[in-house]
């Protein structure tokens, strides 16, 4: 009876499953195969990956992150796998984290000829990671509790008074928000930057975990405003949440854009097939799928047609950074003020 | 010639180097990457350490306040578990089991979406308050485990005993005192498996020095002061664990079984009220209201193929990361309990090493992993790269559960069986397997469950060391709930609810099959 019991048990959890694992990973290391590490979103990465795989039969083995250590978790997994990676691409949400890997040591150069018409301010000018469609930091505010005319214009209206507790930025320290407030210290000056932070805090704005919180917190009227990705905004919308969202300081400093980023990473295992995948990430029609989705990118090359919602790049005042020179802002700011005030303030 | 069944009885070096072999196989992950960390370190790391201190000991009181509330609820639920018949007994047990199966992260994501309502709630379920909630959601079902099997040692006639003399009040008091030890060193293990998870913490918006060391090695890319925070939460988290430990006492440790008659659950009229009264509102509070909170969404129309796909996806490496993390898990922590035998010096030498293992954070010996990774020959890459480094791994860290079963079962077995089996001429290997094995599968079953559960709702490990194009279903649903439909969130949640819960009881049955 107990040998039964036993024997049952062991077959139940243990050799069904490794069966299915086994056979599963059997094809683990086969050629015709790239692993791309990814900081976009599962569910905006996993289409494109499949389609690739579609077009050109190489199978596509997707690693990607979570949203409260978005692009950091992985990216310190590229680090510490740079000897001996798994890795071949990393595709990043963001160009601070594909600058990270290049300074690290963990990126290849790679100049893809399906680059050909993307904006070369947006990549790295050795190769090392090239650019491609782009999100917009967004302000966003929730349409039943703020009237359209006290809609915040600037990132400096969420330290107004009527937003006082009120107004909702993710934790700086991790993903986009830690790139904003790169930009902002690159683009302001550190005086201006600091002063925008102090004085958000002094009107009693909240830092919460992820741009996904700001969204829902600022949907559920918990805040009124808030800076956000504009595929968490797109989303938001679709889903019916009452949400208005504008494209920031269109009278000033600008929009902050934050392109994708296909980086070729060093000693990658299917290196061949790596380099078609990135061919394919920066070609006119992952540009096109991408504003398609629901992650509404909009596309870097002029012509293509971008997500309806927002409008095309051209008339889209941006933020003028330098992104090359962002990895080392930010840097700078983690060690330093930026770490002080989350501490502080959270 | 074989050995004697005596040896179990006898001191010997054996047991130390048994347990020395255990605690580097444990170690050895964490410790090769701390070492690689701090090959350089600088004295401007010791400034920063300044800062982190009172955030640890904030974070150590936050989870201890959990722990405390865990182990006062879930050692009265064990003990009316073990006493008293009352009605649906088991479906009370069950429910509490379901905060452990889920991410403690989703659970944060639950307090978040019910904190939005007005009044009560919003205080309850928000900030540091949600914290220890959460903390106590995720102990209380290890208290009341240790508990249960803690209470399966004491003997039917010593219980009718203390009932007739001193009344119902005197049996709790003594099943308390008898199921203490292993229940407060549960709590302490759930206290430390929060204390090194920073989903939580993230999710609830609240700075804790799990949290702080994520911004580290995430944020400031700086390894060295992550590692060195690491250990000083190791070590803070030890300190207290021995302190607790000390202060439990050993008398109730002694207090051995004698009969071979279990103590049986019995229908008294005010105690079964009691139980009934108190399991309700026990599971109102840790269990139905965050449910309903993370589940809310999922009553509006699924989306079958996002759903079918997601499953397909991911369902093999969910049973596999599952099972081979809770089967590593079982036989290290056996293998431990073994060697820590009835000695002092072995248990106290054992339970200091299974409180610093549990106390480091699981993805220190994850980051291990893939330090290994990158170091070993290509041959080695099924262990370091492939599906068994998550089982490995994570086994390595979830061990200390099943150890401290392991080690009440050994320390409560009756000496006079060796005796029995040396004058017979028994074998040591077939007292163990025709013998020990048998008495000891209610405590195997139990740690493994135990594993089986934590293990298939960590997120930490897998994230980090799972191989390509292999998530399991908690990381799917972690990775697309920043912008997936609320909705598609809450029924995947459902769906692993369900499986866990019907692999939870497939292994009750057949715990219970055993038992008849």
């Amino acid at each position: 009876m107990n040998a039964a019991i036993i024997l049952r048990t062991f077959l139940l959890f243990i050799c069904v499953p490794a069966l299915c694992c086994l056979s599963a990973c059997s094809s683990q290391g086969e050629k015709g195969e790239v692993v791309v590490y990814t900081s976009v979103d599962d569910i905006f990465a996993r289409p494109v990956a499949e389609r690739f795989q579609k077009l050109t039969g190489i199978k596509v083995r997707l690693v990607t992150d979570t949203e409260e250590t978005k692009s950091t978790g992985l990216l310190n997994r590229l680090i510490a796998e740079k000897d001996r990676p798994v890795a071949d691409v990393f595709w990043s949400g963001d160009p601070v984290r594909a600058a990270v890997l290049k300074k690290k040591g963990a990126a290849a150069p790679y100049k893809s000829p399906a680059a050909r018409g993307l904006p070369e301010k947006f990549s790295d000018p050795e190769g090392y990671w090239t650019s491609f469609s782009t999100r917009a930091r967004m302000l966003i505010y929730n349409k039943q509790r703020v009237p359209a005319e006290k809609r915040p214009a600037s990132i400096f209206d969420l330290n107004d008074q009527r937003f006082h507790g009120a107004a909702c930025i993710a934790n700086p320290l991790f993903g986009t928000t830690s790139m904003h407030a790169a930009a902002l210290f690159q683009v302001l000056g550190s005086e201006r930057a600091e002063k925008f932070f102090r004085d958000f805090s002094e009107n009693g704005g909240k830092i919460l975990a992820s741009n996904g919180d700001v969204k829902n917190s600022v949907a559920r009227g918990t805040c009124l405003a808030g800076l956000t990705d504009s595929d968490d905004v797109n989303v938001a919308i679709s889903q019916g949440l009452p949400l208005g969202f504008v494209f920031p300081d269109q009278d000033g400093m600008g929009t902050l854009l934050i392109p994708n980023c296909a980086v070729l990473i060093r000693k990658a295992p299917h290196e061949q097939e790596a380099k078609r995948f990135i061919d394919f990430l920066l070609s006119p029609d992952t540009e096109k799928l991408l504003a398609e989705s629901k992650a509404a990118q909009i596309p870097l090359r002029r012509g293509i047609k971008g997500p309806e919602q927002f409008p095309p790049i051209e008339e889209i005042k941006t933020m003028d950074v330098d992104y090359q020179e962002l990895a080392g802002t930010l840097e700078k700011i983690m060690n330093g003020f930026l770490k002080e005030w989350t501490d502080k303030n959270s | 010639m074989s050995l004697s069944a005596l040896v179990l009885e006898r001191p010997g070096r054996w047991r130390m180097t048994g347990l020395l072999s255990v605690a580097c196989i444990a170690f050895l992950p964490a410790v090769a990457l701390l070492h690689a960390a701090m090959q350089s370190v600088s004295s401007d790391l010791f400034t920063r350490l300044q800062g982190f201190f009172p955030l640890l000991v904030k974070s150590i009181l936050i989870c201890l306040s959990g722990a405390a509330l865990a182990l006062a609820l879930g050692l009265l639920a064990g003990i009316f578990y073990t006493l008293y018949e009352y009605p649906a007994r088991k479906l009370f047990m069950f429910l509490f089991f379901l905060p452990v199966m889920v991410p403690p992260l989703l659970w944060a994501v639950s307090m978040n979406s019910l904190a939005s309502f007005p009044g009560f709630t919003s205080f309850l379920y928000s900030g540091r308050t949600a914290f220890i909630l959460i903390t106590a959601m995720v102990t209380f079902p290890l208290v009341a485990a240790s508990t249960i099997a803690a209470c399966s040692g004491l003997s039917a006639s010593q219980c009718d005993a203390v009932r007739m003399a001193q009344g119902e009040s005197g049996l709790i008091r003594l099943t308390a005192r008898f199921a203490m030890p292993p229940a407060a060193v549960a709590a302490c293990l759930g206290a430390f498996l929060m204390l090194s998870s920073p989903g939580p913490a993230m999710g609830l918006g609240i700075k804790t020095a799990v949290s702080e060391i994520l911004v580290s090695f995430s944020a400031l890319y700086d390894m060295r002061l992550a590692a060195l925070q690491c250990l000083m939460l190791s070590g803070s988290t030890l300190f207290l664990a021995i302190l607790a430990l000390t202060a439990a006492g050993r008398r109730s440790m002694e207090l051995l079984a004698t009969s071979s008659r279990p103590v049986q659950a019995s229908y008294h009229r005010s105690m079964s009220a009691a139980a009934i009264l108190f399991n309700s509102a026990c599971s109102l509070l840790l269990v139905l209201l965050p449910l309903a909170g993370l589940l809310f969404p999922a009553l509006s129309r699924p989306d079958m193929q996002a759903i079918s796909t997601t499953l397909s996806r991911t369902w093999g490496y969910t049973m596999f990361y599952a099972a081979g993390s809770a089967t590593t898990a079982t036989i290290l922590g056996f293998m431990t309990g073994f060697f820590m035998g009835r000695r002092p010096d072995t248990r106290l030498a054992g339970m200091v090493c299974l409180l610093l293992i549990f106390s480091l954070p699981a993805a220190l010996t994850a980051l291990g992993f893939v330090y290994a990774g990158t170091r070993t020959p290509a041959w080695a890459d099924f262990i370091f790269r492939g599906p068994m480094a998550v089982c490995l791994a994570q086994g390595i860290h979830l061990f200390p559960v099943p150890a401290v079963l392991a080690a009440r079962f050994f320390s409560q077995m009756p000496q006079s069986w060796s005796f029995a089996a040396e004058i017979h001429g028994i074998s040591l290997g077939k007292f163990l397997i025709r013998v020990l094995a048998p008495l000891a599968s209610v405590f195997i079953m139990t740690g493994f469950l135990l594993a089986l559960l934590l293990s298939a709702a960590d997120t930490g490990t897998v994230l980090l060391i799972h191989p390509p194009g292999a998530q399991n279903l908690p990381l799917a649903i972690f990775t697309i709930m920043a912008n997936a439909p609320e909705s598609l969130v809450a029924q995947l949640c459902l769906l692993y609810l369900v499986s866990a819960s019907a692999l939870f009881f497939l292994t009750y049955k057949l715990w219970m099959n055993r038992r008849t």
